[in-house]
C-alpha cells in the first residue's frame, strides 16, 4: 500500500538523490554483467543495479555452460571481451569437447561449473571493473523524456539519470513461480519479482508476452546409491573456453547418469492432474526441447525410460541437479518419484522443481543493436527478449551494453551478421521473426555454420570487437600472433612438395594430418607452429571446398543487404505492395532488403517493389 | 535474394506464348557477348567479337551434338540498352518446344531463367526507366505470378506438384533426422544409422530423376492442341476420326484391332489448329508390338489436351467392366475427358449408357451429335487454354531447372554420405535442394524443420 502511494506521488516530488552515469544496466545476471563490463570497457561511466548484490553472476537453472551452438557463443563472447569464457575456464569442474566425431564446424565445448565459485568470480571482476559501480537497488520505474531512456527511479525515491539504459530482468517481470497446486510470486527461489518494471514498460506502450519455463529438484548427493549408476567422466584433454587461457588445470569431477522408468512414469501419469501445466494453472508456452517430465511422459508415451543425467553443483557443496527432470509436479509426488529411481532410492530433495511464468517483450520491438524502436537509448538484453540460456543472454548483454555506450559517444553500432557469428544469427531471428517459444540457439538456424566454428571466433570476432574498442592489447596481440602463424603455415604447405604433390594437397587426403605432413616435411615442424594454429590451418584446408561454397552464398547475399532501407521509410506510401507486407515490413522496420526477406510472408515481388521506392528517394518524398 | 544481383546473366522467352511466326528469347548480363559464344556460331565472328553498336548477327545455335539451328542474334554491347547492360535477342521460329530447347542450352551454359519482372527490375536499377513504369510492370507480378506457378505445375504433369512435395517432405524428414543427431548430441535419442540414410538419399535422387524425366516430356508442349481418341479394340475411334478429319485416312474395319498404330492427322477444330490422334486399342497382351503401341499411346494420353474416350454401345458383361475401369484410369491421366458413346444406331438406339457425356451414331456424316460432338470438344480445349493462362516458358523452365539443382545436390550429398563426410555436410547439400524445392512450392523449411525435431524426438536434457 505504501509503495503504491509512493510511485503515485514519486511523479511530483524531487528525488531526495539523484545519481548521474553514463549508462545504467538494471539486472545483474548473465546478459547485465556482460552489458555492464562491455560498455564500461567502452569508456562509458556505467552504474550495474541489482536487487541483490549476493546473486550477481548467479546460475539460476543448470551449473553448466556451453553445449552444441552455445559453446560456440560463448567462444564468440570472448572473441569480443566478454566475460564468460575466462569465468568458466577458472571455474568449471568437468570440461567435455562434444561432437569430437563429426567436422571441426560441430565441435561444442561444454563444461561443468562450480555455481557458487562462478558466480563469485563474476561479482569480482563486476567490482573490480574500472568505470563500473555496482548497486544494490530495487528499480520501480523507468525515466522517459520526449522518447528517449533518461534514467530509472528505485525504491527509496532516489533517481538515477543517463543516456542509456539496459534492462535485463531475466525471468523476473511479474514472475509466478508453480510447484503443484501452490504459487508463489518470484523469478527464482527463494527471491522476488520486479512487478513494477513490467508496470512501467506496458504504461510505456510495449507489448509484452508470458513464457514459461521449469527447473528440476536438487538432491543431496550424500543420500545418492553412486554405485548403481554409470560415470560420465571429464575429457583427458580439457579444452579451455577463452582464447587468453592456456591450459585447463584443475581436477575434474564426474558427472552420473541413471533413468527413468515405468513405475516413475505411472506416478506421473496418475498425478497429471496436479501439474499447473496439464490443470490450466499455467497457459503460458514453454520451450520444446526442454520440456518437463510431465510432458515428456504424456508426449512419447510409448519411451518407458528417459536419462537423468546427475550433475554435481561444484567442489564445496553435495547438491547435485537432475538434468532432464524439470517438474513442476506438487512437492509430494516429486519426492515420491526420485525414490523409484534407481540409485536415488534414499536420495533427499534439498530443492523442489519449479516452473516459472514470466512476461518477456517480443522482440520485433527491437533494432539490431537491441536498442528498442519506441524509446531511444533504451536497450533490451537477455530472457526479456523471450530467450533462454545463460550463453544467448550473456551475448545479448554484451552486444546491448556496447551499443549503448557506442550510441553515446556517437560511433557506428555494432551489428553483426548472420555470417560473422550465432550471435549475429541470434540477434536476426529475433528482431527479423520474433519468438513463439523461449528462444534457444541451435547449429541448424545457422545458414553458415560451417564458417561459425568454436575454432575461430577470434578471427571472426576480435577484429571487428577491436575497431570498437572492446578488447584488451593482450587480446589482440595474441591474435596478430595467431594469424601470422597461420600464414606461415599456409605459405610452406602451398609451397613445398612431397613426392610431387604439394603439401596442402596431402593435406586434404582424409587419412593425413598435420602430423603425418610434418613427417614429409620436417621444416614444418620447425616452424614452431602452435598447435592453435596447426589446427585453423588444417581446417582451412581440408574444408577449403565447402568454406568457399559458403563465401559464394554470402557474397549473393551482401548485395541485397547493401541496398539499405532508411529507418524513416513509409511503406504506407506503396500503393503496389501486399496489404499483409505493408503491415509486417511497417512492424519489423528491416535495415535492409536482405533482413526484410527473411521476414516471413515476404515475396521477392514484395522485396522488387521495396527495391524500387529505395533507389528513388527523391521520387517518394514528392508524393 | 538472386534478384538483385545483376551480375549474373539471365534469359526468358519474349515473345508471345503460342503459335507465331517469330519466337525470342531475351538475354541480359555483362558478359553476354562472351557466354553466348558457348552455343552461338556467329557468321561473321570477328563482328560479333568488335561490335560496339547495336546490331544484328546471322549464325547458328547448336542445340544438341549434330543439330543446330539457323538464328538472328541482335546484339546490344554496351550499357546502352533495354535492361542498362550488356544484352542479345535471339529471333527464331515461333515454335515453342524451339524456344523451350533454346532456353534450356542457355541454362546449360549457366545462364540462368529470369525471374517475372526481372528484366524491367534491371532496366529501373539501371536508370533506363522510370518508377512509374517500372511499377505497372512489376506490381501485376504478385497475383500473376502465383497463378502461373500453379499452371505450371498442372502442366508439368498430373500430380507433378504432388509428387514434388511428398519428396520435399522426405528430404525434410532425413534433414531433421541428421539435424537432431548435430545438435542434440548430449540427448537421449536413437540417431539413424548411416546405412539408412544412405537409402533414403537414393531414394529420394531416383524420384527426382523421374520427376525430371516426366516434367521434360510434358514440356515437349505443341503449339497444335492434341485431342486423341481412346477406346477398347473396336469402338469406333477410326470411324470417328475420319468422320471429324473429314477424310478417309485411317483404315475402318470391323475386325478388332485393326489400327494397330496410332494415326494422325491435322485438321481444324472450332477455327483453331488440332491434331488428332487415333490409338491402337486399349487391350492388353504380350504381344511385343501391341506392347510398345500401348505405352506410346499412353504417352499420348498424358500429353494430349483433350482425351476423349469412346464407349460403343453394344458390350458384353465382362467388356463393359474393362471399359469402365480403363475409362476412369484415363480420366485421372488425362487433362481434359469426354466420354462418348458410339455407334448408337447398331444396337438398340434407345439404350442410354451410363457416365456417357455424349452419344453419336455412325451413319450419316453431317448429323447433329456429330455437332454436338464438336461443339463440345472446342469448348474443352477452350477451357483448357484458359487454365493454361497463356503461361508456358518461363515458369515451368525455372520449375526445370529446380528440379535439375536439387538434384545435382542430391547427387553430391549422396557423394558425401558414401565418402563418409560428416552428416553437416550431407545436411549442406539438403537445404540446397530444399530450398530450390520449397521455393518453388512456396513454403519455407527452416520452420518446419524445428518442429519436425521436437515432434520426434524426446528433446530435454
Amino acid at each position: 500500500m505504501s509503495r503504491f502511494i509512493c510511485l503515485v506521488t514519486s511523479f511530483y516530488l524531487m528525488p531526495t538523490s539523484t545519481y548521474q552515469y553514463d549508462v545504467i544496466v538494471i539486472g545483474a545476471g548473465h546478459a547485465g554483467t556482460e552489458a555492464a563490463s562491455a560498455a564500461a570497457r567502452l569508456g562509458a561511466k556505467t552504474a550495474l543495479l541489482t536487487m541483490n548484490c549476493d546473486t550477481i553472476g548467479q546460475m539460476s537453472c543448470n551449473p553448466a555452460i556451453g553445449g552444441v551452438a552455445k559453446g560456440q557463443i560463448v567462444r564468440e563472447i570472448d572473441a569480443l571481451g566478454g566475460l564468460m569464457g575466462r569465468v568458466i575456464d577458472e571455474t568449471g569442474i568437468q570440461f567435455r569437447m562434444l561432437n569430437i566425431t563429426k567436422g571441426p564446424a560441430m565441435h561444442s565445448p561444454r563444461a561443468q561449473a562450480d555455481k557458487k565459485a562462478y558466480q563469485f568470480l563474476v561479482k569480482q571482476i563486476i567490482e573490480e571493473h574500472e568505470n563500473l559501480t555496482v548497486k544494490q537497488e530495487m528499480v520501480e520505474q523507468l525515466l522517459v523524456e520526449e522518447g528517449r531512456a533518461v534514467g530509472v527511479r528505485v525504491r527509496g525515491d532516489a533517481e538515477y539519470r543517463a543516456q542509456a539504459v539496459v534492462l535485463t530482468t531475466g525471468t523476473f517481470l511479474k514472475a509466478i513461480m508453480h510447484t503443484g497446486e501452490s504459487k508463489a510470486s518470484g523469478g527464482r527461489a527463494g527471491e522476488g519479482t520486479t512487478g513494477t518494471i513490467s508496470d512501467s514498460l506496458h504504461q510505456l506502450g510495449f507489448e509484452l508476452e508470458r513464457f514459461k519455463t521449469g527447473t528440476p529438484a536438487r538432491l543431496n548427493g550424500r543420500t545418492i546409491d553412486f554405485s548403481q549408476l554409470s560415470e560420465q567422466p571429464g575429457d583427458d584433454n580439457p579444452q579451455p573456453f577463452s582464447y587468453l587461457t592456456d591450459k585447463i588445470t584443475q581436477s575434474q569431477i564426474s558427472c552420473w547418469l541413471t533413468d527413468t522408468n515405468e513405475k516413475v512414469h505411472d506416478l506421473i501419469r496418475e498425478n497429471l492432474h496436479r501439474a499447473p501445466m496439464y490443470s490450466g494453472q499455467i497457459d503460458s508456452r514453454g520451450p520444446r526441447y526442454c520440456p518437463s517430465i510431465e510432458d515428456k511422459v504424456v508426449r512419447f508415451a510409448e519411451r518407458n525410460s528417459h536419462h537423468i543425467f546427475l550433475e554435481p553443483e561444484g567442489y564445496n557443496t553435495q547438491e547435485i541437479y537432475c538434468n532432464g527432470i524439470s517438474t513442476s509436479l506438487p512437492r509430494d509426488v516429486q519426492d515420491a518419484m526420485i525414490k523409484l529411481v534407481p540409485g536415488l532410492e534414499k536420495a533427499e530433495i534439498m530443492r523442489y522443481g519449479y516452473a516459472v511464468e514470466y512476461d518477456f517483450a517480443p522482440p520485433t520491438q527491437l533494432h539490431a543493436t537491441l536498442e528498442t524502436k519506441k524509446i531511444s537509448g533504451l536497450y533490451f538484453a537477455g530472457q526479456i527478449n523471450g530467450t533462454t540460456g545463460y550463453e544467448e543472454a550473456g551475448g545479448q548483454g554484451l552486444l546491448a551494453g556496447a551499443n549503448a555506450a557506442l550510441k553515446i559517444a556517437g560511433k557506428e553500432p555494432l551489428i553483426l551478421d548472420r555470417n560473422d557469428a550465432y550471435l549475429g544469427v541470434l540477434i536476426d531471428d529475433l528482431v527479423t521473426k520474433g519468438v513463439d517459444e523461449p528462444y534457444r540457439m541451435f547449429t541448424s538456424r545457422a545458414e553458415y555454420r560451417l564458417l561459425l566454428r568454436q575454432d575461430n571466433a577470434d578471427r571472426r570476432l576480435t577484429p571487428i570487437a577491436d575497431t570498437c574498442g572492446l578488447i584488451s592489447d593482450k587480446r589482440r596481440q595474441n591474435l596478430a600472433r595467431h594469424e601470422a602463424d597461420i600464414s606461415r603455415a599456409t605459405k610452406f604447405l602451398n609451397e613445398t612438395r612431397h613426392e610431387g604433390t604439394l603439401l596442402a594437397d596431402w593435406l586434404k587426403r582424409p587419412e593425413i594430418d598435420w602430423d603425418a605432413v610434418c613427417e614429409f616435411a620436417p621444416e614444418l615442424a620447425a616452424l614452431d607452429i602452435s598447435p592453435r594454429a596447426a589446427e585453423q590451418t588444417v581446417v582451412e584446408i581440408k574444408y577449403a571446398g565447402y568454406i568457399a561454397r559458403q563465401h559464394t552464398e554470402i557474397e549473393k547475399q551482401q548485395k541485397a543487404q547493401s541496398l539499405k532501407i532508411p529507418d524513416w521509410f513509409d511503406y504506407g506510401q506503396l500503393t503496389q505492395l501486399r496489404k499483409e507486407a505493408q503491415e509486417k515490413l511497417s512492424r519489423i522496420k528491416p535495415r535492409d532488403i536482405a533482413q526484410a526477406g527473411r521476414i516471413s510472408g515476404i515475396t521477392p515481388a514484395d522485396l522488387a517493389i521495396v527495391t524500387l521506392h529505395i533507389q528513388n528517394p527523391g521520387k517518394l518524398s514528392k508524393s | 535474394m538472386t534478384l538483385f544481383d545483376l551480375d549474373e546473366t539471365i534469359a526468358a522467352p519474349a515473345s508471345p506464348p503460342g503459335a507465331s511466326l517469330r519466337g525470342m528469347l531475351r538475354i541480359s548480363g555483362p558478359d553476354v557477348r562472351r557466354q553466348l559464344l558457348s552455343v552461338f556460331q556467329p557468321d561473321d565472328l570477328d563482328h560479333w567479337k568488335s561490335a560496339t553498336r547495336p546490331m544484328l548477327h546471322q549464325g547458328r545455335i547448336s542445340l544438341a551434338d549434330d543439330l543446330s539451328c539457323p538464328v538472328t542474334v541482335g546484339l546490344w554491347p554496351t550499357s546502352r540498352s533495354y535492361t542498362g547492360q550488356p544484352m542479345a535477342e535471339i529471333y527464331t521460329l515461333g515454335s515453342q518446344p524451339l524456344l523451350e530447347r533454346l532456353l534450356s542450352v542457355l541454362n546449360e551454359q549457366g545462364i540462368r531463367t529470369a525471374q517475372k519482372g526481372e528484366f524491367t527490375l534491371r532496366a529501373f536499377l539501371n536508370g533506363r526507366i522510370d518508377l512509374v513504369q517500372a511499377e505497372a510492370v512489376l506490381g501485376v507480378i504478385d497475383s500473376e505470378s502465383e497463378r502461373e506457378l500453379q499452371t505450371a505445375l498442372d502442366q508439368l504433369g498430373g500430380g507433378l506438384s504432388h509428387r514434388m512435395a511428398e519428396i520435399r517432405v522426405d528430404l525434410l524428414e532425413l534433414l531433421a533426422d541428421l539435424e537432431a543427431g548435430l545438435d542434440f548430441v548430449e540427448e537421449d535419442i536413437e540417431f539413424v544409422p548411416h546405412e539408412n540414410v544412405l537409402q533414403r538419399l537414393r531414394t529420394a535422387l531416383t524420384a527426382l530423376m523421374q520427376l525430371r524425366e516426366l516434367s521434360q516430356q510434358r514440356l515437349r508442349s505443341e503449339t497444335r492442341r492434341k485431342v486423341v481418341l481412346a477406346g477398347l479394340p473396336n469402338a469406333g475411334k477410326s470411324t470417328l476420326l475420319n468422320r471429324l478429319a473429314d477424310q478417309e485416312v485411317a483404315l475402318v474395319s470391323e475386325i478388332s484391332g485393326t489400327t494397330r498404330d496410332y494415326l494422325a492427322v491435322e485438321c481444324q477444330l472450332g477455327g483453331q489448329p488440332v491434331l488428332l490422334v487415333d490409338t491402337a486399342g486399349w487391350e492388353l497382351n504380350d504381344d511385343p508390338i501391341m506392347k510398345s503401341a500401348q505405352s506410346f499411346r499412353e504417352e499420348q494420353i498424358r500429353q494430349a489436351d483433350l482425351v476423349v474416350w469412346c464407349t460403343p454401345h453394344a458390350l458384353s458383361e465382362s467388356e463393359r467392366q474393362t471399359d469402365t475401369e480403363q475409362a476412369s484410369y484415363c480420366r485421372e491421366q488425362s487433362r481434359q475427358f469426354l466420354h462418348l458413346g458410339t455407334k448408337s444406331d447398331l444396337e438398340s438406339p434407345e439404350t442410354i449408357l451410363p457416365n456417357v457425356d455424349l452419344s453419336i451414331s455412325t451413319l450419316e456424316k453431317q448429323d447433329e451429335s456429330l455437332h454436338r460432338l464438336l461443339n463440345r470438344m472446342t469448348t474443352l480445349l477452350d477451357d483448357e487454354s484458359a487454365e493454361e493462362g497463356g503461361m508456358i516458358g518461363t515458369t515451368s523452365a525455372r520449375c526445370r531447372e529446380t528440379i535439375r539443382d536439387a538434384e545435382a545436390a542430391l547427387h553430391r550429398a549422396l557423394e558425401a554420405a558414401e565418402t563418409s563426410e560428416g552428416d553437416e555436410f550431407i545436411a549442406l547439400e539438403l537445404r540446397a535442394a530444399l530450398e530450390g524445392l520449397g521455393q518453388v512450392l512456396g513454403v519455407i523449411h527452416t520452420d518446419d524443420l524445428l518442429d519436425r525435431i521436437f515432434s520426434k524426438f524426446c528433446i530435454g536434457k
